[in-house]
């Protein structure tokens, strides 16, 4: 009996989390069209959740694309197919890695310090400040967040794009041999422009999934230090559980 | 005019986790007033103060602004009324501190009116003023003492040109000196812009400086409401016992 309740109210509280989130976002949406007020805030968000992004996501995507290279690469030598490695790398890189594995950086490092940010301001008052103010936080906080994430997300995975299929191709030269000339050129075939703007759409959702996670933990935190801390926490895993789920159906839908 | 009521608070209780902080609170303010809220630490006194400007929504109760009931009102319409009506300084002073102290006080008019560059820096110049500072509007509040955030909090409170001002705790973990300094700048305020304040603490000195009528919170009701000299020399024994920080009395310790 008491383990049946204990069942209800849990799904009752995650049935309200939803709820909770969708709420945030369509108030989002609907600050969003005075977003153009505000460009000043976004354009500090976009410098902080992508340019200080930049490092940590080419040092990934370097990797990752001289991992495929290595791992792709013996595989094809086996059939004598080493010039279609850039295909391999290209179509993995823009249809699914690029986006997700950019989207996961995002959130360990910008979703997260946009929880920790607003949870301190949530907790230190400084939230409630704003709304005696009659400043709505969603609209001074959240908004900007949400716009400069979904415009910055498609810029880094590009980036991850482009440094992997380099890191990629310094493999296939280094160890396989391949020609430039012919790395490029099966990609340029096989690789289609609906590959790469399905990789772009991703990244934008997955951006909006990052701000809308980031903000929504943030403002929910209550309890000081530690309180901010759980919501960190809660603000990666929430993020990284919604970026593989939406990215099955997403898939799903574009293809 | 001197007794027209401004604030009219009818059956407020609030429960976290089943714990009643307001427990059916009845009272009302009047126009123009300095009242004091007494009470220990962790009764309620800022979560009261939260629900007269709508903060926080209460489990019952009715609170009057006016001749208006905020309670039922959507974050819109209570929005309104803040705008127009009140100004709150927090108890640490609640600065943003991405933004510095010039661009604090200067907030609620960038976001709330279409006021130029230049009237809002004099807006700001004049508010900072009226709290005794100068100069200071290019500092991150990082860099400022307690006092100093409490003022510059104060200055973004009045920068609406408030008709209700509450404040939090003003003086707490400030030194007797500093903490007197606020006492004072309160009065100053008061005398410079006729507001009906509303003063939470349980600093006594902070009371006996600024407030004109003291009420007692405990238990989630007011004990005890009277004009402060009058409220100093009651016979009531949770005020006798407050006033006196006696550990023996109806007031439990914990």
């Amino acid at each position: 009996m008491a383990q049946n309740s204990r069942k209800a109210s849990a799904f009752d509280s995650g049935m309200q989390r939803i709820g909770e989130i969708l709420t945030l976002l369509y108030r989002t949406l609907y600050f969003s069209t005075v977003a153009h007020r505000n460009l000043k805030g976004i354009i500090q968000q976009m410098s902080e959740i992508g340019v200080e992004s930049v490092p940590m996501v080419s040092l990934m995507a370097i990797f990752t694309g001289m991992v495929m290279g290595l791992q792709a690469g013996h595989e094809l030598l086996k059939f004598q197919a080493q010039e279609f490695l850039g295909v391999g790398v290209a179509a993995t890189l823009v249809r699914e890695l690029g986006p997700v594995l950019t989207g996961l950086i995002v959130a360990g490092r910008a979703g997260a310090a946009m929880t920790a940010e607003i949870g301190t301001m949530q907790v230190s008052e400084e939230v409630d400040a704003l709304r005696s103010m009659a400043i709505d936080p969603v609209k001074y906080l959240v908004m900007p967040r949400f716009i400069a994430a979904m415009i910055v997300m498609p810029l880094l995975t590009i980036l991850t794009d482009v440094i992997g299929i380099g890191g990629g191709f310094l493999i296939g030269r280094a160890q396989l041999g391949v020609r430039l000339s012919a790395y490029v050129g099966h990609m340029v075939d096989f690789v289609t422009l609906k590959d790469i703007s399905n990789g772009i759409i991703k990244s934008v959702i997955f951006g909006g999934i990052i701000a809308i996670i980031g903000c929504y933990q943030g403002l929910k935190t209550e309890g000081g230090a530690r309180g901010v801390g759980k919501a960190t926490t809660l603000s990666v895993v929430d993020s990284f559980i919604l970026i593989l789920i939406s990215d099955y159906f997403i898939t799903h839908i574009l293809y | 005019m001197e007794s027209e009521i401004s604030i009219r608070v009818k059956k407020l209780t609030k429960s976290f986790n089943g714990n009643k902080v307001l427990d059916n609170l009845d009272i009302e303010i009047r126009k123009g007033e300095t009242l004091g809220i007494l009470g220990k630490s962790g009764i309620g006194k800022s979560v009261f103060l939260k629900h007269i400007i709508g903060l926080m929504k209460p489990d019952s109760g009715e609170v009057y602004i006016g001749a208006i009931d905020i309670v039922p009102l959507p974050e819109t319409e209570i929005s309104i009324i803040r705008r127009m009506l009140f100004g709150m300084l927090f108890q640490t002073g609640a600065l943003l501190n991405s933004l510095s102290v010039g661009e604090n006080v200067a907030l609620p008019l960038r976001e709330g009116t279409g006021l130029t560059d230049a009237k809002i820096n004099n807006k700001v110049k004049e508010k900072l003023e009226l709290v005794g500072l100068k100069d200071i509007e290019d500092q991150m509040p990082d860099s400022l003492s307690g006092g100093m955030r409490r003022r510059v909090g104060l200055a973004r409170a009045l920068v609406m040109d408030p008709k209700i001002i509450l404040y939090d705790e003003p003086t707490s973990g400030l030194d007797p000196i500093i903490a007197n300094s606020i006492n004072y700048m309160i009065l100053e305020v008061k005398k410079v812009t006729g507001a009906t304040s509303i003063v939470v603490t349980h600093d006594l000195n902070c009371m006996n400086i600024i407030a004109d009528r003291v009420g007692l919170l405990y238990d989630g009701k007011i004990m005890a409401l009277d004009e402060k000299e009058k409220f100093l020399n009651s016979k009531n024994p949770y005020v006798q016992q407050f006033i006196h920080g006696k550990i023996e009395g109806p007031i439990k310790i914990g």
